[in-house]
């Protein structure tokens, strides 16, 4: 698969689009977080492999509207019960704070109940466990298994060099870059 | 929640920046013109009424300051037979004396008779027209005020304020005026006795007489004839307005000048608070692309309350503006203020285009 934009162009390996997880590894710089956007469409490109259903997107570094409060974003963006969600990730009562009041690890736990719950079939996932301890990056893959038996023909694409989240998706399809 | 609902969170701040910007900016575009209007043609109105003006020997301009306008003191008296003469001038339609010097709590207290009220439009809205000494009327504003109404007490005093010494004789409101000219607003009318009855006069006295005239032509033999009275002195009131003009003229080409480079700087403010607002904005702009925005809606959603903010926001300055010096043209300013709405939003556009 060979993707161009503006003046790049970057070859990718096949696609597997069967329904499930799929881990994206591969060394920096490899285009490994450029897929993800591609196939969200917030990166214009060139043959861009065609994903039916709708996608969510949890970048890196999640980009949050500053004057609003997490409660305020999820309801403009989440469907209803993404309370239960944050229940589990045990951010909750963090629910009323703006973004600039909450720590690393908790914004990338907002940013995967967001994701989890937009009423999309494919989650574009770009280090969603990276700034999350043991515990935390535990609960948060428990959550993508609960949402991949929820919707059987849904799909993750996962870009992570997390060993705690290989282990937990050892069974997953790996794309190395 | 929508985008447009947290948008309001901050409409305080936005409103503020927007209506300071947009307003400072009319207000220096529209100043000098207020101050043209209201110096110039104003007073154009009323000096082109009268053809000429005869007072006591001195300078022209401070006669018709004083008579028209209130704003210099009266050159002196003219005795009675001097109006007398000039109202049965055959080349005079109609001549009004007038007698000042004079003031209640400081507004200047007028003695004239009747034909004054006619010339400048003012009309009676209570009572009836002073006919004897010591009855006065005034514009309801002015009443108001100075919280009297028909039947109430004033006093007198001699000179421009009220720190002058204080007559004898009360004088009693019998009217209340509808006035047009912002002089006659602001000045208290009686007839011309009860000037000489509060200063003991043993000789009837005005301090100028107001002529109109049967022909234009009489303003070219005139002249002539005030020459060679004694003590006369005659001013045409749209030749001294004329040379009043030309001093100030400058002044305001000058201001206008100075307005222009003022109102260029205050758009670049402006333009550059637009920019701002996109970089503060980048966040929002990259949620909403996460999330499936696409420009055009991004667009109206960050900035398309801003800009109702903004258009109400000019609305509201060029309105306030218009009340503060009346009916003028406005095409010139909302061409620029719209302009440079435009163009911010251009800009904007094809930042959010690249991005």
């Amino acid at each position: 698969m060979i993707v161009t934009f503006e003046e790049h162009t970057i070859s990718y390996p096949s696609l597997d689009l069967s329904a499930g997880i799929h881990l994206i590894t591969g060394a920096s710089g490899t285009g490994k977080t450029t897929l993800l956007r591609v196939l969200h469409g917030v990166q214009q490109a060139n043959n861009k492999p065609a994903l039916e259903g709708l996608s969510a997107l949890m970048p890196q570094h999640p980009q949050w509207i500053e004057y609003a409060t997490m409660k305020e974003l999820l309801s403009m963006k989440a469907v209803d019960g993404f309370e239960e969600d944050a229940v589990a990730l045990g951010i909750e009562h963090l629910l009323h704070r703006f973004p600039h009041q909450l720590s690393i690890g908790q914004l990338q736990r907002f940013a995967l109940v967001l994701a989890l719950n937009q009423g999309a079939s494919i989650l574009l996932l770009d280090e969603p466990t990276s700034a999350l301890d043991d515990d935390w990056a535990e609960k948060a893959c428990e959550l993508l298994d609960l949402w991949l038996r929820a919707n059987p023909r849904g799909r993750i694409y996962a870009v992570t060099h997390d060993q705690r989240m290989k282990d937990s998706f050892n069974h997953a399809n790996t794309l190395t870059l | 929640m929508s985008l447009w609902l947290l948008q309001w969170k901050r409409k305080w701040a936005t409103l503020f920046i927007v209506c300071l910007l947009a307003f400072i900016t009319g207000v220096f575009i529209k100043a000098p013109r207020a101050l043209e209007h209201y110096i110039f043609h104003q007073w154009e109105e009323s000096a082109s009424q009268i053809d000429l003006i005869v007072g006591y020997k001195g300078s022209p301009i401070q006669i018709v300051a004083s008579t028209l306008y209130r704003l210099e003191n009266p050159t002196g008296n003219i005795p009675a037979a001097t109006y007398e003469f000039w109202r049965e001038h055959p080349l005079v339609e109609l001549a009004t004396p007038i007698a000042l010097g004079d003031n209640v709590q400081g507004h200047p207290l007028v003695g004239t008779d009747s034909s004054y009220y006619p010339w400048f439009g003012i009309l009676l809205k209570e009572g009836h027209f002073p006919s004897i000494s010591g009855e006065v009327v005034l514009d309801a504003a002015l009443a108001d005020q100075l919280k009297v109404g028909i039947g109430a007490s004033l006093t007198s005093a001699h000179g421009s304020d009220s720190r002058g010494e204080s007559h004898e004789h009360p004088l009693k409101v019998v009217g209340i005026l509808e006035a047009k000219r912002s002089a006659d607003q602001s000045a208290l009318f009686t007839v011309p006795q009860t000037y000489w009855t509060s200063h003991h006069s043993v000789e009837q006295s005005y301090t100028s007489v107001m002529l109109k005239l049967k022909s234009k032509a009489a303003m070219l033999i005139l002249p002539n004839i005030i020459s060679e009275r004694p003590d006369e002195q005659g001013a045409f009131p749209v030749f001294i307005f004329g040379q009043l003009q030309k001093q100030w003229q400058p002044t305001i080409d000058q201001s206008t000048r100075w307005s222009w480079i003022i109102a260029a700087g205050v758009i670049l403010l402006f333009i550059t608070y637009i920019s701002n607002m996109y970089h503060s904005e980048l966040n929002t702009i990259a949620f909403l692309r996460n999330h499936h925005g696409n420009t055009a809606s991004i667009f109206i959603q960050v900035f398309g309350n801003v800009v109702v903010l903004m258009l109400l926001g000019l609305f509201l300055s060029v309105m306030i503006i218009q009340g503060m010096i009346g009916v003028l043209p406005v095409v010139e300013e909302w061409t620029a203020m719209l302009l440079t709405v435009v163009l911010g939003l251009g800009l904007l556009w094809i930042k959010l285009r690249k991005s």
